[in-house]
């Protein structure tokens, strides 16, 4: 379970978070919708403890990561872009990414092989990350996240550089990760994700969440037929504003 | 090729140098801002140590028969060795290695204009460089009321050699960088004989004229070569920044290869340095330092002799001294350097160990590991052969060891520590420690050294066992000190903000 309340963040006079709010429950998949520099990527990075946050709490099953690092066991990250160790192999990464989250060698070779197999990783998961395309390291960021099998999940665009057959899959696993009773948290500016899997939607812009709710309050509420109506409804008249 | 019509060409290259400039500038007043103390403490060690050199040189002047007893041919040549080195070592991360480089080379932007304003940077900032010291020489000098050993003419021909350096570094580094063997002795042999030929150029029967014009004509000789080598800076740029799946440097093991009495966080993270740091080639390079290092001892003892008068009574200390050089320069290589970057090196990747649920404590440990695991390898290459050619006693050779494990102990904890006080998250240097740091550091370490292992030798000279014990405890001491360093900078890691 994530929960967020009244979470700020500064920078000098600069504020990325005005006192965000949102709790997402075990089997729902949640999605931060915003244009780019909404805040996104700084919610995600304060919930994962990468960032202190300025005021408020971000708790991942009633733990501050920040402060408690044996919590850190109870997500799964998938980073925005593929900053990954060029000088290992996928395999290399994933077996440290394991062994640091407790696991023991025996089923942590399993599970990096079942999934390589899952990915189709399997024909470069001896070769160095440098040689692997964009897409690849996508699956391999994706695979880290998974690689525990952790209650939660926050993911920073997770189908970006993805090929269509794969972003399809990717969503498909995020939804049977959900139904299994993960929380799921993700951030993404493609509308069309967000159609097909959230549950819940939050709709963050200048450091705000300005809408929230299922997809279907938020078509009723602003009388859309979809979400990038309804998305550029709600922006448009957040700046209009200003 | 480029068109040569002088002010297109020299206008790109200008904007592409002036872009650079920029850069350098604000990251430059961001280190300065951010941290005015460490400045003034590195100026006042830059004085201190430029001062003492000097103090150095001149009291060698003064000796009736000087042990070391350099021609002017053979400081300028040095001098010439050293600029070159580094030039060649900036171009290799700067250009060569720097990935990022990239956006240029898919710009409409000429390569020969892209290269020549990379040359221009190593060239400007080493003269620049030259141009301080000299500055902080020159006022030294007045200052103290020092007469140095060289007229007027030293330096002219000193300013040809340094102008020389950079343009000679650039190039050797852009061979070292083409692809395959072939390819790099096919540039690197007719263009090497550009160094033998300084040599012959500086011999002193020549006049200062004729050394210069030579130098000039050499100098002209480089840019040209820099000119007609533009296309083979991006083939070498290519070569260096893609996939080396191929090479020996990249052997796989499904199997953890430390011992599995290390706690599991700790194996695997130190692991994870290793092969980075074997794939990228630094242990390979670093142990090959350290070889060089141990021949070089055992060259100048064949050179001087067992027993060298150098004044003073002092001749007893030349070679326990010169070892105790090559220990540190060896514990600098292998530990300080890379220690400072620990941590500025990964950059945006930290993200995969900080939500990572290990103490930040085994995370700092963990990393120290890949360079202090090969600590017991490094000192025996350096001790061993040298004393055993020296026919120093089993105790010196014991004691040399441990000091050089003290040093290991002492210098991986502050060489850490100031690695995650004032780390360079800059993508384009790949996380190098600026200059001002890496400074501090080596001289904080020369003086910590000092302080470690002066009262141990001190008493190995009135009592062998005795020295040896203090030695012992000074190591214990130091491994003490280096865990306070590690639980400090694991703290300090665990509150430092991951935004990159």
């Amino acid at each position: 379970m994530i929960e967020i309340s009244g979470l700020g963040k500064s920078y000098g006079d600069f504020e990325a978070l005005k006192g965000v709010s949102l709790t997402v429950p075990p089997g729902t998949i949640h999605v931060l919708l915003g244009s780019n520099g909404a805040g996104k990527t700084t919610l995600i990075k304060i919930l994962t403890g990468l960032l202190r946050a300025s005021y408020g709490r971000a708790l991942i099953d009633g733990v501050s990561v920040w402060d408690d690092v044996d919590g850190r066991a109870r997500f799964g990250y998938m980073p925005e872009h593929p900053h990954l160790y060029d000088k290992l192999t996928g395999r290399e990464f994933l077996d440290i990414m394991g062994s640091l989250r407790g696991m023991e060698p025996v089923p942590l070779g399993g599970r990096i092989d079942g999934l390589a197999k899952e990915l189709e990783l399997e024909r470069v998961m001896d070769s160095e990350i440098e040689s692997y395309s964009k897409g690849m390291k996508q699956k391999i960021l994706f695979a880290s996240a998974l690689i525990n099998d952790p209650p939660n999940l926050i993911l920073d665009e997770p189908t970006s550089g993805l090929d269509p057959r794969f972003a399809r899959y990717i969503k498909g696993r995020i939804r049977e990760e959900a139904s299994r009773g993960k929380s799921v948290l993700m951030s993404t500016h493609i509308t069309s994700i967000t159609e097909d899997i959230a549950h819940r939607v939050a709709v963050i812009e200048e450091g705000d969440i300005v809408a929230q709710g299922t997809p279907d309050e938020l078509y009723e509420r602003y009388h859309c037929r979809s979400m990038e109506d309804v998305f550029v409804e709600v922006v448009n008249h957040v700046r209009a504003r200003h | 090729m480029c068109s040569w019509r002088w002010s297109t060409t020299s206008g790109h290259v200008i904007d592409l140098f002036s872009t650079e400039v920029i850069k350098s500038f604000r990251v430059g007043r961001k280190k300065l801002g951010g941290h005015p103390l460490m400045t003034f403490w590195f100026l006042i060690l830059l004085i201190a140590g430029i001062g003492m050199s000097l103090h150095v040189i001149v009291l060698i002047a003064a000796m009736e028969e000087p042990i070391i007893n350099p021609t002017e041919r053979d400081i300028l040549f040095s001098i010439f060795f050293i600029l070159m080195a580094k030039a060649s070592a900036e171009t290799s991360e700067d250009t060569m290695r720097n990935s990022s480089l990239k956006h240029y080379f898919a710009s409409p932007v000429k390569n020969c204009h892209l290269v020549f304003s990379r040359l221009l940077k190593v060239f400007w900032y080493n003269l620049a460089l030259v141009a301080v010291v000299m500055g902080l020489v020159g006022l030294i000098v007045r200052f103290q009321g020092m007469e140095l050993p060289a007229g007027g003419d030293f330096y002219v021909r000193l300013y040809g050699v340094v102008i020389l350096a950079p343009l000679v570094g650039f190039n050797v580094a852009v061979f070292t960088h083409q692809d395959g063997m072939k390819r790099k002795l096919m540039f690197l042999l007719p263009y090497g004989q550009i160094i033998g030929l300084l040599w012959l150029s500086l011999h002193p029967s020549l006049g200062t004229s004729t050394r210069l014009l030579y130098i000039a004509a050499m100098a002209l000789y480089s840019v040209s070569v820099t000119y007609l080598i533009s296309d083979a800076v991006k083939e070498g740029w290519a070569a260096s920044v893609k996939s080396r799946d191929g090479s020996i440097f990249s052997f796989h093991s499904r199997r953890d290869f430390l011992p599995k009495a290390l706690p599991a966080p700790v194996r695997k993270i130190a692991q994870g340095e290793i092969l980075r740091r074997w794939r990228n080639r630094q242990i390979p390079a670093t142990l090959g330092v350290t070889v060089l290092l141990a021949a070089g001892l055992v060259f100048i003892y064949r050179q001087l002799g067992p027993n060298p008068d150098i004044g003073l009574d002092l001749g007893k200390y030349f070679y326990p001294a010169l070892i105790g050089i090559a220990i540190y320069t060896t514990v600098v290589v292998h530990s300080v350097i890379p220690s400072l970057t620990l941590f500025s090196r990964d950059g945006s990747r930290l993200w995969s160990l900080r939500t990572a649920p290990v103490e930040p404590y085994w995370v700092v440990t963990g990393k120290a590991c890949s360079t202090l695991l090969f600590a017991p390898i490094t000192s025996a290459l350096v001790v061993i052969p040298a004393s055993l050619a020296l026919r120093y006693p089993i105790s010196f050779v014991l004691f040399a060891y441990v000091a050089s494990m003290t040093m290991y102990f002492l210098f991986t904890g502050m060489g850490v520590l100031m690695g995650i006080l004032f780390p360079n998250f800059d993508e384009s240097n790949r996380g190098a420690p600026d200059v001002m740091t890496m400074y501090i550091g080596l001289m904080m370490c020369l003086f910590a050294g000092a302080f470690f292992l002066g009262p141990p030798t001190a008493i190995l000279e009135r009592d062998r066992f005795l020295g040896i014990m203090a030695c012992i405890l000074s190591a214990d001491l130091a491994a003490l000190a280096m865990v306070i360093m590690f639980r400090y900078g694991g703290k300090r890691y665990g509150e430092m903000e991951i935004n990159m």
